[in-house]
Order: structure tokens, then sequence, then C-alpha cells
């Protein structure tokens, strides 16, 4: 009986529609940048805010395909210049793919893509 | 003590309900612009989804138009704009560069220009391109970022709940997205012959923008 | 789909805004163009003020009553203060939060409101929005534009002060 209870309380729980707060959302200028020297892939993320006191968190990954090879987080304030390197294939297409919060509202997905030589 | 501080601004809010004057005794005509803006904003609230799609299908089209007229028009223009590409996204303007990657600009820039009582808080190097950013007091970012043409970069404004408008720069086209809340930063967009995108952001007056771009100096 | 995009999630919401939207858009358009001196100046910050309002429009019960009239004024009142700080560039004005706002005039008020009254607008709006209508600090900060470490030390400046009005005027505490 319990367990019944249990898992429909889980169930309403689910259902309930999360009423999140609209944030004044905030500007930010995103320039996800992805190179390569040998096998090497740089990616790199500039995330630049609207206010000295804007909080950015980031998180980039990069996919070989529909696989996500890497996954990276960083944060900063009012700015963000963030840089990883990994290993990669030789002919192969890659996608850096760059989720950036601001103030703790999520700003949407941007990409850019590169061809290792 | 919390109930104190309560009760003083319920007591507050009751004695200014009063004294204010009553809603129909403040007759105002609000003009074109004001309506356009609630009406969107009503809008937006009463069907969200309609509204940004409808609005992604205007931004799509208004891009197409924009293309079509200056590919028209002037062969400058034309080799400008098959340099950097804007593409839309649901809440963000993208600009790809698609042109030839040679025989491409190096040059460096700096602000000729800064607004009063604007400081450099940062400038940092991206990828064949520079970041300034000037801060006044009231920690408004006005941001200046350069890029010239690199292969595998995209450059992202957030261009949700804006409008668009055209306008030239040094003799360049360019866009400036105006949010619709006059409190966050606007976004002035142009490049150049040399496949350099210039961008520049900030909570001001349009005019300090293009101002700030006018005055942009080559090294 | 950004939550931006849905400021309101029910079909009771939207009416209300509405409602609230005819009902004080003159009221509002008049508490501005009191602080701001120019109309268009004052258009301005009542769009900004309605877009806070639809962000916030779960803090409002009724869509016209006392309460209601209180609340779109206070929210007008701070973003035609906003927009008066941008205009001037912030070179004239050390202390933001000194600026006095909209004319207040109290014909029937208590002591504790009349010491309300003669705060500085800014503090007068935190505590207003703080206990009589319940938002948090993370909500005061969004609404205000501010961290939520500056809404909580804005929060402790506004109490201080309206402590110290009170006891200058000798309103017991």
């Amino acid at each position: 009986m319990k367990k019944h209870i249990g898992f429909v309380m889980l169930l309403i729980a689910l259902l309930i529609p999360v009423y999140a707060q609209a944030a004044t959302p905030r500007r930010p200028k995103v320039l996800p940048y992805i190179n390569f020297s040998g096998t090497t892939a740089t990616c790199s993320v500039s995330v630049t805010g609207d206010s000295t006191k804007d909080t950015i968190s980031l998180t980039a990954k990069l996919y070989d395909g529909s696989t996500c090879i890497a996954t990276w987080t960083d944060s900063g304030t009012c700015n963000l210049n963030f840089s990883k390197t990994k290993t990669v294939q030789s002919g192969k297409t890659y996608k850096l793919t760059a989720d950036v919060t601001i103030n703790g509202t999520a700003l949407g997905t941007t990409s850019a893509t590169g061809t290792c030589p | 003590m919390d109930e104190l501080f309560k009760q003083a601004a319920d007591e507050y809010l009751n004695a200014i309900s009063e004294s204010l004057p009553q809603p129909e005794d403040c007759p105002h005509t609000f003009d074109k612009r004001f309506e356009k803006q609630m009406g969107r904003l009503i809008a937006k609230t009463a069907h969200p989804l309609r509204t940004a799609m409808l609005r992604a299908a205007a931004s799509f089209a208004a891009v197409l138009l924009l293309f079509g007229s200056v590919l028209a028009v002037d062969v400058n223009a034309r080799e400008a704009f098959l340099g950097w590409v804007k593409e839309q996204s649901t809440s963000f303007s993208h600009f790809v560069f698609k042109g030839e990657h040679t025989g491409l600009d190096s040059a460096q820039f700096y602000p000729g220009w800064i607004p009063d009582g604007c400081t450099l808080y940062d400038c940092y190097p991206i990828q064949n391109g520079q970041t300034f950013l000037y801060s006044n007091d009231c920690v408004d970012v006005l941001s200046f970022i350069y890029t010239s043409s690199p292969e595998n970069l995209e450059v992202y404004i957030y261009t949700e709940a804006c409008s668009q408008e055209t306008l030239t720069v040094s003799g360049y086209e360019a866009q400036l997205f105006i949010p619709w809340d006059a409190t966050e930063a606007s976004d002035l967009v142009w490049q150049d012959s040399h496949g350099t995108l210039f961008l520049v952001s900030g909570k001001c007056d349009k005019t300090v923008l293009i101002q700030f771009a006018e005055n942009i100096l080559k090294k | 789909m950004l939550v931006y995009m849905s400021l309101m999630d029910s079909t009771d919401d939207r009416t209300k805004f509405e409602r609230v939207y005819q009902s004080y858009k003159g009221l509002m358009f008049y508490t501005a163009n009191r602080i701001l001196n120019n109309p268009q100046d004052a258009e301005d910050a009542v769009h900004t003020a309605f877009v806070k309002i639809a962000e916030n429009i779960s803090k409002i019960q009724e869509a016209v009553c006392p309460k209601t009239k209180a609340f779109v004024v206070t929210i007008v009142e701070n973003t035609a203060i906003d927009l008066y700080r941008k205009k001037k560039r912030c070179d004239t004005i050390d202390f933001p939060e000194d600026l006095p706002g909209a004319p207040v005039d109290l014909e029937n008020g208590t002591a504790l409101a009349a010491c309300m009254a003669r705060l500085p607008a800014r503090y007068r709006q935190v505590l207003l929005l703080k206990y009589s209508y319940g938002f948090s600090n993370k909500e005061l900060a969004r609404l205000l534009g501010i961290t939520e470490a500056n809404a909580v030390k804005l929060n402790q400046r506004a109490k201080q002060k309206f402590q110290e009005l009170c006891e200058e005027e000798g309103v017991p505490l």
C-alpha cells in the first residue's frame, strides 16, 4: 500500500507543471570556436555579459557525430574565456556545443563545427 | 521585528492607495509605438508558442528580404555579405563566415571614443580578433568585439524579444537589435569589406552605440 | 523554449494581466511622468513595468483592487527611477538609493506609514515588495536587476533607515 502511495505521489509530482519564474533575460555574446593543430582540437568559448555582476556558467561538449567525446564546465563573472584541448582523428568533423547560463537562466545552445585536417 | 515592517508596509499601501488619483482620472493617449509594444507583450503572454513561431517566420522573411535587396542593389555589399552570413535560431542570431579565407584582414582595431563615465574593465584576444569591455558606475558593460573571418567560429547574439533596425556605420550596412525591454543591452553588428565582423553592445542609447562604432580605429 | 517566452502559464493569469493593463496604464503613466517629466520616457518606463508585472503576475491576487494599484505604482516608480538614472548616466547621483521617487502625499496615513513615505524610493520599494507582496530576496534581485547579495544588503539598509526615521519621529518600535 505504502509503495503504491509512493508511486502515485511520484507520478503526481512529475505531472505537476513547473511554474518557473520568468527572469529578465541577459543578452550575452557567445563565440564558440574549434581549431585543429594536427590531431589536437582546441575547443574555445568566449562569453561576454552585459553587467560586471553577471554570473556565467558554461557547459561545453565536443561531439563526434552523435557521440559526446568530452564534457567540460566552467564559470565566471561578467565574461568567460574557456579553452580546452582534446585529441581527435584526422578527417572527421566535430561539433562543439556551448550551453550558457547567466544569473541562473539557461539561454539555449550555441555551437561551432570544424573538420580535423 | 518583521511584523513591524509588514504592518508599516501594509499601512503605507492603504494610505497611498487612497491618496493616489483614481485610474479613470489619469487619461493619457499613448503613442502608437507604445500600443504596438504592449500589443506584442499581451500577445506573447496570451499565445507564447504562436508568437514565437510568428516571430521566427517574420525574422526569416526579413532576413530573406534584406539579403535579396542588398544582393540585388550593391555589388560591394554582395561581396561583404558573402562573408559573414546571419542565421537564426529560436533565441539567437548567429553569424557564420562563409566567404573565402584568403587575403583577409589581420588588422587590429581599437575604440577611438569612449562614452563619458566608462572605463576599461577588461581586454583580451579572441580568435583573429579582440574583445574590449568598458564599464560605468552602474556596473553596466559596453562591449566591443571584432573578429576577422576565422574558420570554425560562430558569433551568437541573443536577439529574442528584440526589434531590428538597419542603418549605416562608417559606410557599411549594420543591424541594430533593440530589446523590447529598455533596461537590456542593444547590439550593433556590421562587417567591413575585408571580412571583419564588428559587434558593439551596451545598455545605452543607439546614438551612443553608433558614435562608438563610427570612431573605431585601425592600428 | 525559454522561460521568458511563457511569462504566464494559465489563462487566468493572462486575463488578469490584461485587466491590470487596461485598468492602470494611465495611472502608471502619471506616476512615471512625475519622475521623468518626459512623456516618451514615461511610456518606456510603463512598458518596462508591464514586462516586470507580467513576470510577477502571481504576486497579484485581484486584478483591480487597492493592493494591486499600489503594486503597479511601486513597480513603475522603480522602472522610472532606473530610466532616470540611465538618462543622467549616473554622473549626478552619488547614491542611487537616495532618489526620492514620485512625490508622496499621504492624507490620512498612520505614523508608520508616514515614516515609510519619508524613505528614499528604492528602500521603500524593497520593504513594500518584501513585506506586503512576499517577494523573496531572489525574486527581488531579479525584479530590480541586481544580485541576490545586493538585494539582501539593500533590504538591510532599508530596514535600518526606516528604524532611524521612526526614532527621529518618536514612533515606538
